[in-house]
């Protein structure tokens, strides 16, 4: 199954696979965003996740996301797995970067 | 003095033992299950029971083991770690598994460091009579010994000033704001004759920066850059040469987040080796020397 994640503010729409993370999704659709350590360790690669659903399919450090945090809808991008069409904000100081535009032109077909 | 032991926290072990194991090539030697899980694991050419201890839960550094030539050098760094104000206690043989006697210090960054004297002697891979080069059944990068560790800090002169007096650790190179009026931002330190058997930039205090595995060169780096890509390893930065030390590396990270390094080279060290300064404007060359700037997770990943 494929879920739609949609990536605000630029509003770029990538495609995610079962069980991919939203940083991989991302990363495969060609653009890059800014991320740390990959594995859930270090917080870098926090998002706000406004519409749709995602788990944590493998664990991460608990106390990187606080209990207020994670009510807003923050969550690790290298560990949340969408399960559902998600929209994401990237944190204000971010912004997503073509990396591959060979790939990135053809995901924009996507939508 | 040198350092013995790295322990860290890890999210998950079935992950982190095969990293550490199966990429890296380290050997389990023990492993403790119920509420804290931990195992110890050991490089090939390592003769001491354990130079990485891991502990499930978590992620970052639980506490740095070095490892003192006497028990009386365990008495004068504990005098001396009082004198300075340092929070010192003692730790008893077996509190750390394989471990002896030892002293627990908390620095004033907020990391722990143990000094012991003695550990379980287990021998290297090759043993000690007539032993062939390496282990036959070396696996992936093969990493023969642990190197250094680097930690944060948000005070890092009070930080190299206790490893100086306390320690008779010595400055190979420091990075300063400027040399006319120092601030002092990061300090590779020695107490052997490697370019650093620990360093302290500024940043978080409790957190973590990496640890790194030594390598004997180059090419040693280029295959375990090549396993990382097997292995789907996520890489921090390189393969590269560090300005500061003029070692080469590449840094990566386990499967919880830690960094790690492999390192090879740099110069050698002496007692009366004149200390380096790097300005803070040259910091991208201090760190990658070929790329001369610095990527925007090496000093703003900490685990």
């Amino acid at each position: 199954m494929i879920h739609r994640l949609t990536i605000l503010p630029e509003e770029i729409c990538v495609p995610v696979r079962e069980g991919e993370t939203i940083l991989s999704a991302i990363c495969r659709a060609g653009f890059t965003y800014r991320f740390g350590c990959r594995r859930g360790g270090c917080a870098v690669c926090k998002v706000r996740v406004l519409a749709g659903d995602v788990a944590y399919e493998r664990p991460i450090d608990a106390s990187l996301v606080s209990e207020q945090e994670g009510a807003g809808g923050i969550r690790l991008s290298c560990r949340a797995v969408p399960t559902s069409d998600v929209v994401i904000a990237l944190q204000s100081d971010d912004h997503l970067t073509i990396v591959n535009p060979w790939v990135s032109k053809l995901e924009q077909s996507f939508q | 003095m040198r350092l013995g032991f790295v322990h860290i926290r890890v999210t998950d072990m079935d992950e982190a033992l095969s990293h550490y194991s199966n990429t890296l090539g380290m050997k389990v030697v023990s492993e403790e299950s119920g509420p804290s899980r931990k195992a110890y694991l050991k490089c090939w050419d390592e003769y001491d029971h354990h130079s990485l201890v891991l502990e499930e839960g978590g992620v970052g550094l639980v506490k740095l083991g070095y490892k003192c030539a006497t028990a009386d050098d365990l008495d004068l760094f504990e005098n001396r770690a009082q004198t300075f104000g340092a929070t010192v206690g003692r730790v008893s043989k077996g509190e750390n598994l394989a471990i002896g006697d030892g002293v627990r210090i908390e620095l004033p960054s907020e990391h722990t460091v143990e000094l012991y004297n003695e550990a379980d002697y287990l021998g290297t891979d090759t043993g000690v009579l007539n032993p062939d080069p390496w282990p036959r059944d070396r696996r992936g990068v093969g990493v023969p010994w642990i190197d250094h560790a680097l930690v944060p800090a948000e005070d890092p002169e009070t930080v190299e000033r206790f490893f100086t007096e306390c320690l008779d650790f010595r400055a190979s190179e420091r990075v300063v704001t400027d040399p006319a009026n120092p601030e002092l931002i990061g300090s590779w330190m020695y107490c052997g004759q490697s370019p650093h058997d620990f360093a302290v930039v500024k940043g978080p205090n409790s957190k973590f920066h990496h640890f790194a595995f030594m390598l004997n060169d180059w090419n040693e780096i280029l295959h375990a850059g090549d396993i990382f890509g097997m292995d789907e390893v996520p890489i921090d930065y390189g393969p590269t040469r560090h300005g500061i030390t003029r070692g080469q590396t590449i840094y990566f990270f386990d499967p919880s987040g830690n960094r790690n390094e492999v390192f090879c080279g740099g110069y050698r060290t002496m007692p009366d080796f004149p200390t380096i300064t790097w300005t803070a404007d040259q910091i991208g060359k201090g760190v990658f020397y070929i790329q001369r700037e610095i990527n925007d997770r090496f000093l703003t990943v900490f685990t």
